[in-house]
């Protein structure tokens, strides 16, 4: 793994390296799915965030998998993982850490920094909107910076560095809704479905049974942070740019690739961040296809879970009950990529 | 995939590329160059109809300045049209084709498309130019050699060509609109004005020669030069009028008076007094004719009352207002038909009565006019008329000619006294028969008789209409009212909205006592001040007040004089 993480300079490298990452892509998915029966997009979409360096927001209801799908994928890349779980009294100090006061072994005591849950690994924020807004903004900087300021200390974290946040979407009493700057800082948003009918047998199994599945470390966290440095790689082409760019317009209202349907329910359109989560997540699903470069099949692969929560709904939107996978969705055939014939 | 290609293989490999560069784009810009015509035929069919705007404006232009039509055939209007858009259509594709240029990764993404290749020939061109290429570049380029042998070997084709119509809502209806542009063009272009007007001037010319309007104008201007004539000699207007025709006098159109005047020679005076009468009847036209009128309006409200006059200060008034209608008949033509319409609704029937003081009111102001015609509503009195045997042959005369008789009213009928008698009845007899029939002539020619009495004119016209009532102050009463409203008499202003309160001034003027001295009196005439007051109505009181009166005083009494009043009352207020 050490060429790996190193600049490539050859095809030979290349090719390696791109197989050293599929290799481990699918070992650690293989422990994942010793556990979760099924959810294969949803397993996919956390691991590309995951080598891409993004964050993920779960979305579903209760008893899906959530919580045990990131707490799978900790034990699997072996790295330290911690759950925060959200609370509407929750304080920022409870999430970054606080100064508390200890005992030294010479029986003296003293002020030292507690480091709260987030200085991890893998992180996971169950139920986040149950959070203020306070405590959810305690995880800006932590997301985008890779840093947490508390007090006057300022602790970097450690790579790699991933975000696992879930929420509940039909329990919103007393939940306070991610703001679109916290939105905005998740690479994916991952809808977490009910399992088909033949996953259900096999899920009833494994929970019900006297033994339960064991996780093993696939790899660990520096080889996450070398495959990370192997995706960045992955060179985009033009083609696959500029239809990046034209998709993520295309949520814009008012823009020039913007359908009538996003001028008419789209209140905010995609940020750059929504090209860049496309560029990296179309890079690793790239190298996932066997590919050495981006093209535009990857980039439309990744653009619903990369788009769908980079978008405001407006009102007209909202109570004409257009969501916004419908609105990617309909981009996604609107915009053409570059080469067709019109 | 662990071959890596050469510098020799990149060479072919960049070959293979331009080959299919310039396939692709063939095909690409053929299916650009349909997409656009059609996108461009739409957007010119939603313009089309400003090219047929030009052309109906010139032919409109052309037509309302009076040239010539330019003979264009039906179909050279449209071929115009055509050829515009077309022009416009093809500068605007021409345009755009030139302009339109494909870069070489999107002209090499019709392969990929076509053959699924995840964009492996445009990534690989576009890496393929790049000087500093990294491991993944280099394994992207040879990843697409083995796609490029594929897509040589197979046929572009144009996958996902817009090969829609681009219909809007306003192409859909610029078609009909150019249509009916383009039929207005057509059917104005074989529009001339000029000609057009020359047929339609030629067959008015045509028919007015044809028509006896002119003889009767010309035979008009004939018999007034004769009425001057006989004027100059004094003769007297009545005496020419009895042979004037009834029937013909009956409408009091101008024209149909014109014939019937023209017809017969008698009638002649009277039909130019009537014009007179008209003429003066409007408060516009009196203008030119109120000159020569102004003194008959006044012999008629005025000097007619006086009676005594002469008949010659009517002869001058009637023929002051021949001249005046000889003035004003031709200018006014029109204005006259239109006044004595006017005169002869307000008077209903009695349209004859208004012209029979109208002849008066030809000198003076419309409101005259009202009067006089007011005051031909006055009382008949069917006694006079018994009286009057030989007036009621000439009323019955004057019944036939009641049309000529109301124009002639124009002539002063009230200021014919004494020696004017006898043509003030005939004209009186004019105006009085088209009602009454002879007896309000009859009564007109008694009131005519009479000379002497005010307002004789008035009363003549009140015969006119057959009522028994009316006198000078009702003629006067009657000059009130709508009718006199009716010839735009001036009204005093009415006060529209409401008067603000304004600010309020309070003003303290300081006033002086004034002095009063009382009356002295007597120290012994004061009566004595212990005198017995009288006697004093006993109150009705209670028997329980009655009680607490007596109980005080007694208590009072008992308490003995020795007491001070004060105690006496403070005991007292204390039940």
């Amino acid at each position: 793994m050490t060429a790996a993480s190193s600049q490539i300079g050859s095809a030979d490298e290349a090719r390696e390296a791109a197989g050293q990452f599929r290799a481990i892509y699918a070992d650690i998915k293989e422990q994942v799915c010793a556990m979760m029966v099924g959810q294969d997009e949803v397993i996919d979409g956390v691991m590309t965030a995951l080598f891409a360096g993004g964050h993920v927001l779960l979305e579903g209801v209760p008893g899906l998998g959530k919580t045990m799908l990131v707490n799978s994928l900790s034990q699997a890349v072996g790295t330290r993982f911690s759950r925060i779980q959200f609370t509407p009294d929750m304080m920022p100090a409870d999430i970054q850490g606080t100064t508390v006061l200890v005992e030294t072994p010479d029986g003296g005591q003293e002020l030292r920094f507690q480091e709260g849950p987030i200085v991890s690994n893998l992180v996971l924020a169950d139920e986040i909107n149950r959070a203020t807004p306070k405590t959810q903004s305690a995880l800006l900087e932590a997301m985008q910076e890779r840093q947490v300021t508390a007090g006057q200390r300022t602790i970097k974290l450690e790579e790699p560095f991933c975000v696992l946040a879930t929420q509940n979407p039909v329990e919103q009493e007393g939940t306070y809704p991610l703001p679109e700057a916290q939105l905005d800082r998740f690479l994916f948003k991952l809808v977490v479905g009910y399992p088909k009918e033949q996953d259900y047998a096999a899920i009833l199994d494994r929970t019900t049974g006297g033994v339960a599945p064991v996780i093993h470390a696939a790899t660990s966290g520096e080889d996450v942070v070398a495959m990370r440095d192997i995706v960045r790689q992955v060179p985009v082409p033009d083609i696959a740019k500029t239809y990046a760019i034209h998709l993520v317009m295309a949520t814009q209202p008012d823009s020039r690739y913007a359908p009538p349907v996003v001028n008419e329910y789209v209140a905010l359109g995609a940020s750059p961040r929504g090209a860049q989560s496309l560029l990296l997540a179309g890079k690793v699903r790239a190298l996932l296809n066997d590919r050495f470069a981006v093209s535009c099949d990857d980039i439309r692969d990744v653009a619903l879970p990369a788009l769908r929560h980079r978008m405001l709904i407006n009102f007209h939107g909202q109570s004409d009950g257009i969501t916004d996978e419908q609105i990617v969705e309909h981009i996604l055939k609107t915009v053409d990529e570059p080469g067709a014939a019109r | 995939m662990t071959t890596t290609s050469t510098s020799g293989d990149s060479r072919q490999l960049r070959g293979d590329l331009d080959r299919l560069v310039r396939r692709a784009r063939k095909v690409l810009d053929k299916a650009y160059l349909g997409a656009r015509s059609r996108q461009v035929l739409c957007r010119t069919l939603a313009v089309l109809f400003l090219f047929a705007l030009p052309m109906l404006l010139v032919e409109l232009v052309r037509y309302v300045a009076g040239y010539a039509s330019f003979g264009l055939p039906a179909w050279q209007y449209a071929a115009l049209v055509v050829a515009g858009a077309g022009a416009f259509a093809l500068g605007w594709l021409l345009r755009d084709v030139l302009r339109h240029v494909l870069p070489r990764g999107t002209t090499l993404g019709l392969f990929d498309r076509q053959l699924k290749l995840a964009n492996r020939l445009a990534t690989a061109d576009e890496f393929i130019g790049t000087r500093d290429r990294t491991g993944f570049m280099q394994a992207a380029i040879d990843d697409a050699v083995e796609p490029v042998q594929r897509a040589m070997g197979s046929k572009a084709q144009a996958i996902g060509a817009d090969r829609r119509w681009p219909l809007s809502r306003g192409s859909l209806l610029s078609v009909p609109a150019t249509l009916c542009l383009l039929l207005l063009t057509i059917w104005l272009g074989g529009q001339e004005r000029v000609h057009a007007a020359d047929e339609s001037l030629t067959d008015a010319f045509a028919g007015l020669d044809a028509s006896p309007d002119l003889n009767v104008v010309a035979r008009l201007n004939e018999e007034t030069a004769r009425e001057e004539a006989r004027r100059s000699g004094d003769e007297p207007l009545a005496e020419k009028t009895p042979g004037a025709d009834p029937g013909e006098t009956a409408d009091a159109a101008v024209p149909d008076s014109f014939d019937s005047s023209a017809s017969q020679p008698g009638g002649q005076p009277a039909l130019l007094e009537s014009e007179s009468q008209q003429s003066a009847g409007r408060p516009s036209g009196g203008l030119p004719s109120g000159a020569g009128s102004q003194p008959v309006g006044q012999t008629a409200s005025g000097q007619q009352s006086t009676s005594g006059r002469e008949a010659s200060t009517g002869e001058q008034n009637r023929q002051a207002g021949s001249e005046r209608q000889q003035a004003s008949s031709q200018q006014q033509a029109g204005a006259t038909e239109s006044s004595g319409q006017q005169s002869a609704n307000q008077s209903g029937d009695s349209a004859d009565s208004d012209s029979s003081a109208g002849g008066d009111q030809s000198a003076d102001s419309g409101q005259e006019s009202v009067t006089a015609n007011d005051s031909s509503a006055a009382p008949t009195d069917s006694a006079q008329n018994a009286q009057n045997a030989q007036q009621q042959a000439a009323s019955q005369q004057s019944a036939q000619q009641q049309q000529q008789a109301s124009q002639s009213a124009g002539q002063p009928q009230g200021s014919e006294s004494g020696r004017a008698q006898e043509r003030g009845r005939t004209e009186s007899e004019g105006a009085g028969g088209e009602q009454g029939g002879g007896e309000p002539d009859a009564q007109s020619q008694a009131q005519g008789q009479q000379g002497g009495q005010p307002n004789a004119g008035q009363q003549q016209g009140s015969g006119s209409q057959g009522e028994g009532r009316g006198d000078a102050n009702d003629a006067i009463k009657k000059n009130r009212g709508a009718a006199k409203a009716m010839l735009a008499v001036p009204k005093p202003d009415r006060l529209i909205g409401v008067r603000g309160d304004g600010p309020e001034q309070i003003r303290q003027e300081q006033s002086v006592p004034e002095e009063q001295q009382a009356a002295p009196v007597a120290a012994n005439a004061r009566s004595a001040r212990s005198d017995r007051i009288g006697s004093l109505q006993q109150a009705q009181v209670s028997n329980w007040s009655r009680t607490l009166v007596r109980d005080y005083f007694d208590r009072g009494e008992a308490a003995g004089d020795n007491s001070s009043t004060t105690t006496d009352h403070s005991e007292g207020q204390q039940p």
